[in-house]
């Protein structure tokens, strides 16, 4: 029977997502849902756009055709076992010790932040070491120390970091560090007392790039110190994720970062990371915004560098939404109901005392959700509101056959965009699978 | 059609583990 005369009872799963692999005449179909995904000749794509497939019985024993009541029934499945694995999640737990920063980046998604001047105490450590170990105590966990930079010269910063350090360890809790990098060679040692868990530095492109983009305060470059402090790291068995935040100022030296890690043997060692950081407007328009990619844009230039240096992909693998994931491990994820870990997996804790869902909200007035010193209080409400967001709770999901890969993004960045925290922010879903699943599986050659 | 998933009995890889692959630390939700 046709696809036709069977749709009474069997219909096109509507978590099917198709497209054309870039570069190729075949297409891919995919369900996260039912974890299938399938290349196709044009002929056989073209029959299923038409809706005029003949032989059903593939697509049905793949789960792309199927029972209405039965979708129902997997999704709701997929979603229990959703939350499960959510509540068995290790939490990450940001602290913030101050916003202050040695760097001036031009792109600082913090500089409109207003600053509270008072010291980070040992009172305040303490608080927070008490809050977390009690608000947390049934979770693993690990905390991560975010800025500002955290890593700062000087006397008020290095005793207060060490004393996190060592309190962490103590309670054997690892720790990261989101660093510029430029101190890290001198902190090596005090990181050296705690279990690193990974460091995470900044690099924007070559030594010419980088200078012109992430400098001190006073316009000094910062190359060399931050690859003496990612040696240093290495070389103490540090893990080390290497971020590259990229817009079309720097893009274009990318290939030639890539060659410089891997001179530097960087690549070679297991211990090493990195990851490509996209320039965008988190929460405030910045001044030259033309040089900005949008995901998708920012994905067809990465498409294009790997096509022009196949070296790059030593260096960088990029995701493709979840080309990479299914090329690695031969399967595709659990369908993801959610993508933001705020209030969740994740949580932000400054020097302030107040209690904030995730990187992106955390010293944004406004976004607390709480306090751990002096007082200790929740804002039940709001914290319960971050909590049921996904794509459950979502209207603009309920109608999208991308749910579950997009898992509708960033609560922040939707937020800011439409005033609601319950609303999504798309990912770019079909494009990227349209480069990834060419990149990873050959140009999709059957 | 020709599918992508290895036949292999592996265990079921999280929506977690895959963002952790993106992004082990941050950038991986809010972009």
């Amino acid at each position: 029977m046709g696809v036709k005369g069977d749709l009474l009872m069997h219909r096109f799963s509507r978590y099917n997502i198709m497209g054309k692999i870039r570069d190729s005449e075949n297409y891919f179909l995919m369900n996260p849902l039912t974890k299938s995904a399938d290349i196709l000749a044009p002929d056989k794509a073209q029959e299923i756009i038409n809706k005029t497939y003949a032989d059903t019985d593939e697509l049905s024993a793949k789960g792309y055709i199927l029972d209405q009541a039965e979708e129902e029934r997997l999704y709701k499945l997929r979603y229990l076992d959703f939350l499960e694995e959510r509540d068995s999640n290790e939490v990450q737990i940001f602290f913030v010790p101050w916003y202050e920063c040695n760097f001036s980046c031009s792109y600082c998604y913090q500089e409109g932040y207003s600053r509270e001047h008072k010291p980070l105490t040992e009172e305040v450590i303490n608080a927070f070491f008490d809050y977390i170990t009690r608000e947390f105590a049934d979770k693993k966990k690990y905390i991560t120390l975010f800025g500002g930079e955290p890593l700062l010269a000087g006397s008020g910063a290095r005793p207060r970091i060490q004393q996190i350090v060592t309190q962490a360890a103590e309670r054997g809790i690892a720790i990261a560090i989101v660093t510029n990098g430029y101190n890290l060679y001198d902190y090596l040692e005090v990181l050296s007392r705690g279990v690193i868990r990974e460091i995470q530095v900044t690099l924007d492109g070559t030594r010419p790039k980088h200078d012109g983009r992430r400098f001190l305060k006073n316009g000094a470059p910062t190359f060399d110190r931050i690859v003496a402090g990612i040696d240093g790291a290495l070389e103490r068995h540090f893990p080390v994720n290497l971020r590259m935040v990229v817009d079309r100022d720097n893009i274009d030296d990318l290939p030639g970062l890539a060659a410089f890690a891997i001179d530097r043997g960087w690549t070679k060692n297991p211990l090493f990371k990195t990851q490509i950081g996209r320039n965008y407007e988190l929460h405030r328009c910045q001044a030259d915004n033309k040089r900005l990619f949008d995901r998708a844009g920012l994905y067809e230039k990465l498409y294009r560098i790997i096509q022009e240096h196949p070296h790059f992909l030593e260096f960088h693998r990029p995701s493709f939404s979840v080309s990479r994931f299914l090329f690695d491990n031969g399967e595709l994820p659990l369908p993801l109901f959610d993508s933001c870990p705020g209030c969740k997996s994740e949580w932000a804790f400054d020097y302030t005392g107040r209690i904030y869902p995730c990187t992106a909200t955390v010293g944004k007035e406004g976004e607390e959700v709480g306090s751990f010193y002096p007082e200790v209080y929740k804002r039940d409400d709001i914290i319960r509101e971050w909590e049921s967001r996904d794509v459950t709770s979502i209207p603009e999901c309920a109608g999208c056959g991308m749910q579950l890969v997009c898992g509708g993004g960033c609560g922040s960045v939707a937020k800011n965009r439409t005033g609601k925290l319950h609303s999504p922010d798309c990912r770019p879903v079909q494009p990227l699978l349209e480069m990834g699943i060419s990149l990873y599986f050959n140009k999709g050659k059957i | 059609m020709n599918t992508l998933i290895r036949q292999k009995s592996a265990e079921n890889h999280t929506a977690a583990q895959c963002c952790a692959k993106i992004s082990s630390i941050i950038a991986g939700c809010h972009d």
